[in-house]
């Protein structure tokens, strides 16, 4: 289980510092998108769609207001992949 | 071919004095062309003025039929069920109070009570807890049956233009929300004197939420007006896809956007390593433009394609926007038409024209505005301001003074009749000797810097103190920022000077349209 969380995880931090282009070091569970990642809004929207596109998934725009942490995205992915 | 940048004549307009006017203009000259494109499941619909006309006029015979005089809220995502709803309600001669879907419900409930709104159409997919709230409330995704209902009635309400129709709430960044009063004359006023100045070409997509006076009153009815296509964007996850698809010509942006396409730019530059080479063009367009060649299309092609290939408008308007940007946009092919409006005005006061313009400015003043700048603020008249702020006479009093209306601005107008705002009054520093500092003007100083993010300059016991939150290599680095005011203090009076600097870890507390919360910072609960 614990096994699965990390690679859920590192899939996140990946695709976060991709399309980001924010180096993996700096991108924790807890890091927060706005305040740690330095994200503005557009910026999630952008990442939102990253997602979408890697797990073949749809994220409601009324979902996105959820996403503070990075880990908020994993549990989400989580419950929804 | 050198850009034209000189002045013009205004765009001739048909008069109007309410939005049944507007609707009755448009089936008049462009009856069977696309007014609005929209997605529905993945449908692509399209309705042309026509129905935008029949669907409204049938809406105000179900709105008339169930309401007189009623305070109906609509809360919900941008959608053509929007547009017609609220057509639908200020055409039966009742009140349309826009509320932001986004908020959360305590807030939403705040916002009905202060407007007395007694009825919500709210949308089903953004905000079911309504559905929960003891109002009266109907969902927007079955507007079907409004319609179905509305074909058995005949709104017989005669419009009085001046009666308030709409009601905006303003997101002012200090004190409580406002509820914004506008009769249909304001709003159709500020339409045909923002098309005088400013022309859309080609089609529009539209992203800006319509709970903003920009959103609806200019990115909506502006181009409803002109006759030009609209597409309505569901979701800003689509929005690349929608220039792609709809090619705008014109888009309507707040600097957010422009500022993210920016980044996004040089973002896919780096990923495909073309940041020397796009460097090189920019530099070598520029050049060509000045001895009056432009081959910016050309240049330039894979990123104007992003934008779907034909954008030659960003009409910019919202917060302050670095000329920086218009420069740079310009030098790729597309114009950014950087404007001012306030919801008290519904809301364009003045914009850059498509070919009369000046960097830094926010441009030339809409026809039948008159501006008058009283102790270095700018106020305003004409038909355009609003009737008052809802139940708040004070309020109302404090802003209309004589006729005129106190933006809260300061800014000046130069010979060329060019409108330029140099800071906030609201947020003024005023020194125990009477002086006033605007501390917008030493905050866009100190952003000239690399080294600042942002930055929020207060006064505390009469002192200049700024709160400076660092670009991340700067974290911390309390001697790069204390040169940089000693640089920036040089050769200032001492009652200008900066005190002290207080660097910050994080990012300052915003409101939802990303307004820095200044009052926040000298309370102490933005350190």
């Amino acid at each position: 289980m614990k096994k699965d969380d990390n690679k859920e995880l590192n899939k996140v931090i990946d695709i976060i510092s991709k399309t980001c282009e924010i180096d993996k070091k700096n991108i924790k569970e807890s890091s927060n998108l706005l305040t740690d990642l330095e994200l503005e809004s557009l910026d999630v929207v952008d990442l939102i769609v990253a997602f979408e596109n890697e797990f073949n998934i749809e994220i409601q725009d009324q979902d996105i207001k959820n996403f503070q942490t990075v880990g908020d995205i994993v549990n989400y992915l989580k419950a929804h992949v | 071919m050198r850009i034209k940048n000189e002045k013009y004549d205004y765009y001739y307009h048909d008069d109007m004095n309410n939005i049944k006017d507007m609707l009755d203009l448009s089936i008049k000259k462009y009856p069977n062309e696309i007014a609005f494109s929209y997605e529905v499941d993945g449908k692509h619909i399209d309705k042309t003025y026509q129905e935008v006309y029949d669907e409204s006029i049938i809406l105000s015979n179900y709105f008339y039929k169930n309401y007189k005089n009623e305070h109906i809220a609509i809360i919900s995502e941008n959608s053509y069920n929007f547009i017609i709803l609220l057509f639908g309600i200020v055409l039966s001669g009742n009140i349309c109070v826009i509320i932001d879907k986004d908020l959360d419900s305590k807030h939403i409930e705040k916002l009905l009570k202060i407007s007395d709104s007694k009825v919500i159409y709210y949308s089903n997919k953004y905000c079911p807890f309504i559905k929960e709230m003891k109002y009266k409330s109907f969902i927007i995704e079955d507007t079907k049956e409004y319609l179905n209902i509305g074909k058995k009635y005949l709104n017989k309400n005669k419009i009085d233009d001046d009666k308030t129709s709409i009601i905006f709430f303003t997101s002012g960044t200090t004190g409580f929300n406002k509820a914004v009063m506008l009769s249909q004359k304001n709003i159709v006023k500020n339409v045909i004197g923002a098309s005088s100045i400013f022309k859309p070409s080609g089609s529009v997509v539209s992203f800006l939420p319509f709970h903003h006076a920009f959103g609806l009153i200019t990115g909506i009815f502006k181009p409803f007006n002109y006759g030009v296509p609209v597409l309505i964007n569901s979701s800003l996850k689509y929005i690349l896809d929608d220039f792609k698809y709809y090619k705008p010509e014109t888009v309507f942006v707040v600097p957010l956007f422009v500022e993210t396409f920016y980044k996004q730019i040089w973002k896919n530059a780096r990923k495909t390593k073309k940041e020397k080479k796009l460097k090189a063009a920019i530099k070598l367009s520029n050049t060509l433009l000045k001895v009056g060649i432009d081959l910016r299309k050309k240049l330039f092609k894979s990123i104007l394609n992003e934008f779907g290939g034909n954008l030659n408008y960003m009409i910019c308007g919202g917060s302050y926007l670095d000329k920086k940007y218009v420069k740079w946009f310009r030098s790729i092919g597309i114009n950014i038409l950087n404007g001012y409006g306030i919801t008290e005005c519904a809301p364009v006061v003045s914009v850059n024209r498509n070919h009369h313009f000046k960097d830094g400015s926010i441009g030339q003043l809409c026809k039948d505005v008159e501006v008058k700048i009283i102790d270095g603020e700018i106020c305003i008249k004409g038909d355009i301001i609003m009737k008052g702020y809802y139940k708040d006479k004070k309020a109302t009093d404090e802003v209309l003074i004589d006729g005129y209306f106190h933006t809260g601005d300061l800014g000046y107008i130069d010979d060329d009749g060019f409108l330029f705002i140099t800071g906030r009054r609201k947020n003024l520093i005023i020194l125990s000797n009477g002086e006033n500092i605007s501390p917008e003007m030493i905050e866009s100083d100190l952003l000239k810097d690399d080294a600042v993010c942002e930055v929020v300059v207060y006064e505390e016991n009469n002192k200049i103190i700024a709160s400076i939150f660092p670009q991340e290599e700067y974290l911390g680095d309390q001697e790069y920022f204390d040169d940089l005011v000693y640089k920036y203090n040089k050769g200032k009076p001492k009652n200008h000077q900066i005190a002290l600097v207080i660097l910050r870890n994080e990012e300052f507390i915003k409101n939802n349209n990303k307004k820095i919360l200044r009052d926040k910072v000298k309370e102490g609960n933005n350190l």
